[in-house]
């Protein structure tokens, strides 16, 4: 059984117990999409508390909306592109970006596992915006142009991530709907939480997430390119649970011999 | 719209596009490209898994080592 791509059998064929109808790979494409779009709607959220807090809620949301409208009209324009690319040069490009991207995530999860960069701080984040966007001089009833452009450039940054994310992870997979599933559930969670508290969600373990995110990007990635460039991966689709499980423990082996062998320098 | 204005315009463009792919480190962005090229072209001999098995998580630590010697 494979992943429905490539219209015929692979090794993996008798593998059936534990790929039985794709259970695996749906579970993984959902965990992906809902931790990632987790990870960059907290970040978002952060950015647009910010701007309620000092230049008012009418200007906050009315960005945040904006920038919603905007990402849906990128991923309603690219999803389809995308489907009519040919099969071996939708999985390579997909594959490749999706190796840069996860690269780019793990790179700096290891280094602040390991000690050599700083931990991602919501509050300290929050704290930040808010002394940079100045008092809360602006009226309620107007929008800030300002705190619009804040707002707007941080949910449309972070959301094209997940947008990124979403629209790749199920193209490959002929799935986008499923990967949305996973990023509206982090979307609703966020939102709530986000309306409940009226504060940054600092308890979310970010920084755990985005470990695993990277892991599974990459991981993703080097399956798909390895496809695309016509490497046969041994076993078949299974490959994919074994190329997790190496990519984990290199991440792991990495954080290990960073904080030991190179310790941070103060 | 002054011919300055639309530079700064593509320019800011330009460099939104460059952080969202390529990111901190060039490295990994070039590696990814050498591993996946190198693949391709040993895969018509023999089985070429290995080479992102082991190519990727290469890139990973140089990008890694890298970071760590500029920070110090």
């Amino acid at each position: 059984m494979d992943f429905g791509l490539a219209g015929g059998p692979t090794a993996a064929s008798t593998s059936e117990g534990l790929w039985h109808h794709g259970e695996v790979r749906t579970l993984l494409l959902i965990a992906s999409s809902f931790a990632a779009s987790l990870v960059e709607m907290v970040e978002a959220l952060t950015i647009v508390l910010a701007v309620g807090v000092t230049k008012g809620w009418r200007t906050a949301m009315t960005a945040t909306m904006t920038a919603l409208v905007s990402l849906l009209a990128i991923i309603v324009v690219l999803g389809p592109l995308l489907s009519k690319l040919p099969l071996p040069v939708l999985r390579l490009a997909i594959g490749a970006l999706l190796l840069v991207f996860g690269l780019q995530w793990l790179r700096k999860a290891i280094l602040r596992a390991s000690g050599h960069k700083a931990q991602h701080d919501e509050a300290q984040i929050f704290a930040d915006e808010v002394a940079a966007l100045g008092d809360a001089t602006s009226r309620a009833d107007r929008i800030d142009g300002a705190g619009f452009a804040v707002a707007f450039k941080g949910v449309l940054l972070e959301g094209l991530e997940v947008a990124f994310i979403v629209v790749t992870f199920g193209a490959t997979q002929h799935r986008v709907g499923v990967a949305a599933l996973g990023a509206l559930a982090a979307v609703i969670v966020v939102v709530i939480a986000g309306l409940a508290l009226h504060r940054p969600l600092a308890r979310v373990p970010e920084n755990s997430l985005k470990m695993v995110v990277g892991i599974m990007l990459t991981s993703f990635g080097m399956y798909w390119a390895g496809e695309g460039v016509g490497a046969a991966w041994p076993g078949g689709d299974l490959a994919l649970l074994g190329v997790i499980a190496w990519t984990s423990l290199v991440t792991g082996i990495s954080v290990a011999t960073l904080r030991v062998r190179i310790p941070v320098m103060a | 719209m002054t011919e300055k204005r639309q530079k700064g315009l593509a320019s800011r463009f330009a460099s939104g596009l460059w952080d969202f792919f390529v990111g901190d480190d060039w490295v990994l962005a070039i590696g990814v490209a050498v591993v996946l090229g190198v693949a391709g072209l040993i895969s018509g001999m023999t089985g070429s898994w290995w080479v992102l098995v082991l190519g990727i998580p290469g890139v990973l630590t140089i990008s890694l080592l890298r970071a760590v010697r500029l920070r110090r």
